[in-house]
């Protein structure tokens, strides 16, 4: 018994003890788990390494280069239209050599060129056309024949005709590249040849998906890539390699349609570790892919170097020894990229700017900065990417989310956000004592600053960078002079009485109609924006709203039955769809196809540019926002632009309305950011060259808009890559504004002193309920009951 | 004999029972520790900051005492959002519960109830966003339900004007969310009764029958109490569920919705986009109250129900 129980106790007792162990050992484990997981809490000082590539500028000897072919030496060639073919062997002012063979500076639209390394060329053009026969004699079929000469390496020079392999057909070729053994490769839209320069034939290669933009070789491998995808190219084998995954993914990524990735090879032999690598530069910054490895690292921001600058596209790379590159861009910019120990790995500063949508604009301005405070990162953030599925809702959630959490941005882009809102809870900082200056000096209409000014808090706490003005075309006989809703329905019944049938209006749906009333009559609907604010819905005006947009679609519907407004609405969205895809611009010699598409005879709009004697109008807020959709209308003796009066008077669309975070982490820097959006340099600017971006609206800086009135025809004209004959030859002409014309935008722009904010959700409403009004369920007065009660709540809110 | 003879014994292995129960606990503490200081950290402080933002003002965190209460409780958004939240759930979780224990007992006497029970389950794995697409497809104002209504209407009455109805702009979206409700939960609710309905004893139950309890009796005094433990889990989830349910109403009626179906989480979220962060604190901090006074009122509610 006692053996019996001694022994129980000796296991019992060994149990306990182990059991002990166990209990203690994962107690223990559960512990460190915790502190590990809560370890990861919190923030703390990060030490910034050092070293990161830098650049320098590269002085160029001439101007408007827009090609550069590296040379296996080191050395490059630069060309471009009006410019000499010039190789350049020292910097870029210094050890200069004319290309020998040939005045390359009077070719005209050069589509393709190439060289090689013993100085044979071959360039592919078109001669300049001064008549419309002339063009039509050289087209084939209705489309350009490229031609092409080639010179050989001792200045022998031959004009080609290069054929496919059964010699029936001349075929276009839009890139060249040279070999490092001088064999001649070249890629049109769809298929990649070798070139025979002696008989002309091209020999078929391989199919592309799209036009190719950039072809390097390595060893024996062509690399080439067109938009989608890179294409391996065995030159000995004479075989297509197997798709690289890595570097497809990439440029599928990266590529956005226009040549936006340069690239530079660097030899096994001159590589570190004997492998192969591919240095790849775009927008964001510089990569480094190790051949047959499966990523691709970044080795230096864009952001911080012009890469990441959109008013400058990168065009060429060449690899320099001591992993330094040289890149050439548009703009006649060329830097080269070092790699600078004693810098810091980013730097130890950093601006957030935020907008709900992305705006050139504002990116531009960002590498302005950039540019002026180098040890400042500007951090541009979007609450909506274009691409993904996040609503307004979910990014104004994220950026509550940050700002409640003090993460908020320094500067904030009110586009789309509600500025009463943020200021009345305190998150924007006022700007009287910012803008302070400017109302001394007088440089920005003042009058439009004010029209910001909060009514209840009596600062201001955004300030626009331009704005859009609403106007009414029309026949005159219609209307003439500033005109109110009245008038303009009186006007339409006569238009109405003089043309039964068809449409009066370019509005071929009810939503158009509605869209485009709305900006200059919205500020009127809120007590707080007109009569001193007690923020209450003025319900007797939205009522008078409906029943002016009610007559107004009567009227329009009079000449329409069913099938003419299915045919009207199919033939508009023709029309923008073409607007859309293909970036047409509708310009006065064209406006007759526009306007006239199915006889419209008024139209509400905003005045959104200066360009063509002040007559691009939006037609369509919806398309305006993608950007491409204009009617330019041709001020003249029958038709009128003039300032449209709704219910509210003198209003104006504010754009890129910009304010400043309270929380703001750098609070200067925030300072001096606005300043920049308010300054000459950024308001004189209206394009962007590396990304083809128009900006719209008219300039909130006096002087800008007035230089904008002068210049900026002649400068689209110039960036479309046109000379004046050209133009004269399509447009018939540019009709520059008159000093009366000057005078009246002027005018309006002293006088714009309401401000509409777009997309509110009373705006939302008013068009959601006002479709039904159109349709005729609901009457004008059941209407604005409608939207009073679907308003109710949100203000009790 | 032993304990007459050294009583002290006893107690010293009662004491040493103690020591060890002692030393037991503290390892279970040991071992919960982790898991509550998780809890700690990432939802009682948390809740402590948000009842101490219920105190201040957004934006300058001046202290403003009882003053966001005050101004939550006149606010006639957060009052409308509690009338019909509070409706939703008194006509909601009655309903559900009731059905679903209907449907639980009649299903407890079918034999091949196995496959019916996978078909009451299929609302659960429909995606939210289906259900929502099936909602307009059967409620809009030219949807099938409309549709059948004008064809009924037009055969029997002879009518053809009928313009169909706007079911969830109209004073019946609240009924149109019920029932959407009612269909996605009842499935599970019912499993959760039978799960509960099985663990009874039978043999109490015949026992009664055989002394000539007749079957409301039965029901009365031996199933309902017994079934009182999953009366409060099933009140629980239902509870929760109707919480949850804001998903799909948002869904198909958006942030601004018919003023009847406009509830507790419209007014959350459209404060959230509106920088309300003092009133969605003391809006939270009510809510939270709310819940755990119902709770601790129906646990306590149930286990004295179960104790008599």
């Amino acid at each position: 018994m006692e053996k019996y129980s001694r022994g129980r106790l000796s296991i019992g007792e060994k149990n306990w003890s182990t059991g002990h162990r166990q209990y203690f050992l994962t107690s223990v484990v559960l512990w460190l788990t915790c502190l590990f997981l809560l370890s990861a809490c919190g923030s703390k000082e990060e030490e910034i390494p050092m070293g990161r590539y830098a650049e320098r500028e590269v002085k160029l000897a001439g101007s408007g280069y827009t090609y550069m072919h590296p040379m296996t030496d080191g050395s490059y060639y630069l060309y471009g239209d009006g410019v000499n073919l010039t190789k350049v062997t020292g910097d870029g002012e210094s050890s200069i050599e004319t290309w020998p063979w040939e005045n390359t500076s009077n070719i005209n639209v050069k589509f393709s060129f190439g060289v090689a390394d013993n100085g044979a060329a071959i360039f592919g053009y078109t001669p300049m056309f001064y008549s419309n026969e002339e063009y039509e004699d050289f087209a084939e079929d209705g489309e350009y024949r490229y031609l092409y000469y080639y010179v050989d390496e001792y200045g022998d020079k031959h004009s080609l005709t290069l054929y496919g392999e059964d010699y029936q057909q001349t075929i276009n070729l839009t890139y060249f590249a040279f070999a490092p053994d001088g064999r001649l490769y070249a890629a049109s839209d769809s298929m990649m040849y070798r070139i025979n320069v002696e008989s002309g034939e091209a020999e078929s290669l391989f199919q592309t998906l799209g036009a190719v933009k950039e072809v390097v070789f390595m060893d024996d491998t062509m690399i080439a890539l067109d938009d989608e995808k890179t294409y391996l190219y065995d030159m000995v084998e004479e075989k297509l390699l197997e798709d690289n995954g890595v570097l497809n993914e990439f440029v599928a990524s990266h590529q956005n349609g226009s040549k936006s990735i340069v690239l530079a090879a660097v030899k096994e032999s001159e590589a570190e570790k004997d492998n192969r690598i591919l240095y790849l530069g775009c927008r964001t910054g510089l990569y480094r892919y190790v051949w047959g490895g499966s990523v691709i690292e970044q080795i230096a921001d864009g952001r911080l170097l012009t890469f990441g600058n959109s008013q400058y596209k990168p065009l060429a790379m060449q690899a320099l020894s001591n992993s330094e590159f040289r890149v050439l861009f548009s703009g006649n910019r060329m830097v080269e990229l070092y790699y600078d120990e004693t810098l810091p790995a980013r730097p130890s500063k950093e601006l957030t700017v935020y907008s709900l949508e992305d705006n050139g604009r504002i990116r531009y301005a960002g590498q302005l900065f950039q540019q002026e405070y180098p040890d400042v990162l500007v951090n541009y953030e979007t609450g909506l990417d274009g691409d993904s599925a996040v609503s307004k809702e979910d990014a104004l959630k994220n950026l509550n989310t940050k700002l409640l959490a003090g993460e908020g941005p320094d500067v904030i882009i009110l586009d789309g956000i509600d500025m009463e809102q943020y200021a009345g809870k305190g998150v924007l900082k006022p700007l009287d004592e910012l803008l302070a200056p400017y109302e001394e000096d007088g440089v920005l209409y003042w009058n439009i600053v004010e029209g910001m000014r909060m009514t209840e808090k009596e600062e201001i706490y955004g300030v626009p960078m331009t704005v859009y003005l609403p106007v009414w075309l029309s026949e005159k006989q219609y209307l003439g002079g500033e005109k109110g809703l009245s008038d303009i329905v009186a006007g339409m019944e006569q238009a109405r009485a003089d043309h039964p049938g068809g449409p009066l209006l370019f509005t071929p749906y009810p939503q158009d109609l509605l869209m485009q009333m709305v900006p200059a009559s919205l500020p009127a609907w809120t007590q707080s924006e007109q009569a001193g604010g007690n923020g209450s819905l003025d319900v007797a005006k939205i009522e008078e709203f409906y029943q002016a947009a009610q007559k107004l679609w009567e009227l329009d519907s009079a000449g329409l039955d069913t099938d003419a407004r299915i045919k009207w609405q199919q033939d508009a969205a023709e029309v923008t769809k073409q607007a859309e895809l293909e970036m047409i611009r509708v310009v006065p010699g064209q406006y007759n196809d526009i306007f006239n598409i199915g006889e419209t005879w008024a139209q509400f709009g905003c005045l959104t540019s200066v360009w063509y004697e002040m007559t691009t109008i939006h037609c369509l807020k919806a398309n305006f926002k993608n950007g491409y959709y204009d009617k330019a209308v041709a001020r003249n003796d029958e038709v009128t632009v003039e300032k449209y009066i709704g219910q509210a008077e003198d209003v104006y669309w504010a754009r890129t309305v910009t304010g400043i975070c309270a929380q703001a982490k750098e609070p200067e820097l925030a300072e001096e950011f606005v300043k920049l959006l308010l300054s000459e340099q950024m308001m004189d600017k209206w394009w962007l060259d590396g990304e083809g971006i128009w900006f719209g609206g008219a300039a909130i800086r006096k002087s800008s808009l007035a230089k904008a009135m002068d210049k900026n025809c002649r400068e689209y004209a110039e960036v479309a890559g046109w000379d004046e004959s050209y133009i004269q030859l399509v447009y018939d002409g540019i009709i520059w504004p008159t000093e009366e014309e000057k005078q009246w935008l002027y005018q309006m722009m002293e006088e714009a002193d309401c401000c509409y904010l777009s997309d509110t959700m009373l705006e939302e409403v008013v068009k959601e309920v006002g479709l039904q009004v159109l349709e005729g369920s609901l009457t004008p007065e059941e209407g604005a009951e409608e939207v009073a009660r679907k308003m109710a709540i949100e203000m009790e809110e | 004999m032993k304990c007459r003879n050294n009583p002290n014994g006893i107690h010293r292995n009662r004491g040493k029972r103690h020591g060890r129960n002692s030393i037991a606990e503290n390892r279970r503490l040991l071992f919960l520790l982790p898991g509550l200081t998780g809890v700690m950290i990432f939802y009682l402080l948390p809740f402590l900051e948000v009842v101490r933002r219920s105190f201040v003002k957004a934006g300058n965190n001046s202290f403003v005492g009882l003053d966001n209460y005050k101004a939550v409780l006149h606010n006639a958004a957060f009052r409308l959002a509690v009338r019909n939240t509070a409706l939703y759930i008194v006509l909601g979780v009655p309903l559900l519960m009731g059905i679903s224990l209907v449907l639980a007992l009649l299903l407890r006497r079918i034999t091949a109830r196995r496959k019916l029970l996978s078909a009451l389950l299929l609302p659960m794995a429909v995606p939210a966003a289906v259900m929502v697409l099936v909602l307009q497809l059967l409620v809009d104002k030219h949807g099938l339900l409309n549709g059948v209504i004008s064809e009924l209407l037009s055969r029997t009455a002879g009518m053809s004007a009928f313009y169909g109805i706007d079911y969830l702009n109209s004073d019946g979206a609240l009924a149109v969310v019920l029932c959407s409700f009612l269909w996605k939960n009842t499935g599970y609710m019912v499993i959760l009764w039978l799960a509960g309905l099985s663990a009874l004893p039978r043999d109490v139950e015949e026992a009664a029958e055989v002394d000539g309890a007749n079957r409301w009796q039965r029901w009365q005094y031996i199933t309902m109490p017994e079934l009182s433990g999953s009366f409060f889990t099933i009140g629980m989830l239902s509870v929760l569920h109707i919480f949850k349910s804001y998903r799909e109403v948002w869904m198909v009626a958006g942030s601004y919705p018919q003023e009847n179906i406009y509830f507790l989480q419209h007014l959350l979220q459209n404060w959230y986009l509106k920088l309300e962060f003092d009133q969605m604190a003391v809006l939270t901090v009510l809510l939270s109250g709310i819940l755990l006074i119902v709770c601790l009122f129906l646990q306590k509610h149930l286990e004295q129900g179960k104790e008599a």
